[in-house]
């Protein structure tokens, strides 16, 4: 189908505290609408599981644990801690789904092995998917887009990360804008995220979890990544990750790239080698 | 129980709860050597959003194992398969429950999550095939089919539970034992206010490449994809917001005034979904004889925005406060009247929790300490909830089925609930105001 006969849906709905946003390129407005729809009610369905402030869901559940204590999740909570350990992992702990918890240099959770099961190892686990579940929700709706063989959206929560699915009606890329006001850039989009964190919005809300304190390294960055759990996770951990540590992530992981202003308002540091930028 | 056989103590379990219980066999559930003896075996008819919720909520507990999974849509068939394996079980798919129960002869109980003008048939057979039923609301879509549902399950040995799930809400349990039970708070009710807003949104649709063929939508009930995908909006097969919302409203205004309405009086229409027949907005008031007089219910189910600050719940106005409860504890508070006896015993007790640290009071002396204002602030529910309300309803199924548990909602108690959803209904398209008797709630 030409691109030029794509019209362009979207449709909003508030959840995890903030609001998400789709738009979909499709030639029939009504088709498009209800794809976007089944989409977000998969998104009040994550809400449910992967929220902390919400008693009965699977994170409030596993962080009522004793050690030794196991329960069963939703799969998608697994898949979620799954991409946060990956992270947790890949950034030496710069992203750290467990910062309220205990001190404790042991890993506090085990995921599996049967089942779709979570065992707490240590004392005081205190889970928060803040600084993932919004991507990883996104990338959900993604799927759900794609059971409905929608081939272009951009998917949005809030205006901190953003997953470009295909190409827009008569583009070759989604574009989207980064940067302070007085410097912006555009960033071009094909099945890729890119994800903002930052301090000057909710204030010094991202915490070091390496020093327990809140993190001052820069006042907004980006990552961009091929989903958008891994580009949020990345934009919550590059923030607190010194230049060089950036560098290195970004050179043993040729899949994500980061961009970084200094919070003294320095230009741009981009740590990336995929020509991305226009 | 280490004598019991497993076939015998399901079999039996359930028949001490039932009223009027029959001696009957249960035909048919058998354990396999593999399962613990008390292994409960599942299968779930309808597994749509709500059939997927009721998988989530039932394939965590402890020797709950699901064997089949039944639609006419096999788009949902593979999901649910797909599901449950990541719950490290296997089912079998089914597109006609009948052939399921012909097939799947090691089932205990069933799972019933498909449109409602269905439910009163599937519950019946299931039933009559020596299986326990947990049906989602509304148990029936018309009175007599309740009724009929009433009747099959006192003339079997087996149990019915229906899905209003508030009634296994800690919170909601913790009300009716300790505030209105123990504490009588808020002394006497006087009014309640029940509310449920969803969001104005597109129909439901299907992704094309799914589209069931005529030739089987005919075969069971639809005409095309669009009432099968949206069959509360009609009448044949739902009662649209009022079955799907208010009747779990309605189910705790029963149970926590402990009476049944005696007329309702109701307005609603179709005001946003053009292609509707159910209403889209609709207000209901039900009279109740109570201990304390009569108390008026006023409840309400509309499609606007959701984004108006208040959430839904139920709301019980009284002579010392009002109890407002929902599902969402977000949306619980308990507030006090400033003329109200203290509270603090029902602190000290546990029943209440101070979300205050100052007790805001009118000054009754010279010697009051003239400071900064006081918020006033409501008081809340200590935390009860640990689990999803879903999971809880399901469980009490299960102890049930057991013979650890009286049901939470049997299906008498979903009936009477129902009765007056059915009655507004009428009233809506009567435009009249209903009596409602004590010969309309018998079964």
């Amino acid at each position: 189908m030409p691109h030029s006969d794509l019209s362009t849906q979207t449709l909003s709905r508030e959840a995890m505290a903030t609001v998400f946003t789709i738009t979909v390129a499709h030639a029939e407005p009504d088709y498009a609408r209800q794809a976007i729809r089944a989409a977000l009610d998969e998104l009040d369905l994550l809400e449910d599981r992967l929220s902390r402030f919400r008693p009965s869901s699977d994170v409030a559940r596993i962080n009522r644990l004793q050690p030794g204590q196991k329960t069963t999740v939703a799969p998608e909570t697994l898949a979620c801690l799954q991409a946060a350990l990956a992270v947790e992992s890949r950034t030496g702990r710069a992203l750290d789904i467990a910062y309220a918890s205990a001190p404790s240099a042991a890993a506090r959770i085990e995921l599996g092995p049967a089942g779709s099961t979570v065992r707490v190892l240590v004392p005081g686990v205190r889970l928060d998917l803040g600084g993932i579940g919004k991507g990883f929700a996104i990338d959900r709706m993604a799927t759900v887009l794609a059971e409905w063989d929608i081939e272009a959206a951009l998917l949005w929560a809030s205006t901190s990360t953003v997953l470009a699915v295909g190409t827009p009606p008569g583009g070759c890329a989604w574009s989207v804008w980064i940067g302070p006001e007085d410097a912006r850039r555009s960033i071009r989009l094909v099945n890729r995220a890119l994800s903002a964190s930052g301090v000057s919005t909710q204030g010094h809300h991202i915490v070091d979890p390496r020093s327990g304190r809140p993190a001052a390294r820069r006042a907004r960055c980006w990552a961009e990544a091929p989903t958008a759990a891994e580009a949020d996770a990345l934009s919550t951990a590059f923030i607190v990750m010194s230049q060089t540590e950036i560098t290195r992530y970004c050179l043993e992981h040729p899949e994500a790239s980061a961009r970084a202003f200094d919070v003294r308002g320095g230009d741009f540091a981009t740590c990336s080698d995929r020509p991305t930028r226009t | 129980m280490a004598t019991m056989k497993r076939r015998d103590f399901l079999g039996t379990a359930g028949a001490g709860l039932l009223l009027g219980a029959a001696a009957g066999a249960k035909a048919g559930n058998k354990a396999d050597a593999t399962t613990p003896a008390d292994t409960i075996n599942l299968a779930v008819i309808g597994v749509g959003s709500q059939g997927r919720n009721l998988i989530d909520a039932a394939a965590p507990i402890p020797k709950i194992l699901f064997r089949a999974v039944c639609d006419i849509w096999p788009y949902r068939q593979q999901y649910a398969v797909n599901r449950l394996k990541s719950y490290d079980q296997s089912a079998q798919a089914y597109t006609d429950y009948r052939e399921m129960l012909d097939k799947e002869k090691n089932l205990d109980a069933i799972l019933i999550a498909t449109p409602d003008f269905t439910h009163a048939e599937q519950i019946k057979t299931c039933l009559g095939a020596g299986l326990h039923v947990y049906c989602e609301t509304m148990m029936a879509h018309s009175i007599e089919a309740g009724r009929s549902v009433v009747r099959a399950a006192k003339q079997t040995s087996r149990l019915v539970q229906v899905g209003y799930q508030r009634r296994s809400h800690p919170c909601y349990r913790h009300v009716v034992d300790k505030l209105l039970g123990k504490a009588e708070l808020p002394d006497q009710v006087t009014q309640v206010q029940t509310r449920w807003v969803i969001g104005a949104s597109e129909a439901k649709g299907w992704p094309r490449r799914h589209t069931l063929p005529e030739d089987l939508l005919r075969r069971f009930g639809y005409d095309n994809m669009h009432e099968f995908r949206n069959w509360p909006w009609f009448r044949e097969f739902g009662a649209g917001l009022a079955a799907g919302l208010m009747a779990h409203q309605l189910d705790v205004v029963n149970w926590f005034l402990a009476a049944l309405p005696n007329s309702a009086l109701a307005a609603g229409g179709v005001d946003f979904y053009k292609s509707r027949e159910t209403p889209d907005n609709l207000t209901a008031v039900y009279q109740y004889p109570t201990a304390w007089g009569t108390v008026r219910a006023c409840g309400q189910v509309l499609t606007s925005t959701r984004a108006d600050g208040i959430g839904h719940f139920e709301q019980f106005c009284g002579i010392e406060g009002t109890i407002r409860i929902s599902e969402n504890p977000k949306w619980t508070a308990i507030f006090q009247d400033p003329n109200s006896v203290e509270w603090d015993e029902w602190v000290r007790e546990g029943y209440l929790v101070k979300t205050r640290t100052e007790p805001v009071k009118p000054p009754t002396s010279g010697e009051q300490v003239v400071r900064e204002t006081c918020q006033v602030e409501p008081y809340a529910l200590p935390s009860l909830l640990t689990k999803p309300p879903l999971q809880l309803h399901l469980e009490n199924f299960f102890y049930a089925i057991r013979g650890k548990a009286d049901l939470h909602c049997p299906a008498e108690a979903a009936f009477r609930s129902e009765v007056p959803i059915l009655k507004a209904i009428e009233a809506v398209e009567t435009r009249r105001a209903i009596d409602l008797s004590p010969e309309d709630f018998a079964t």
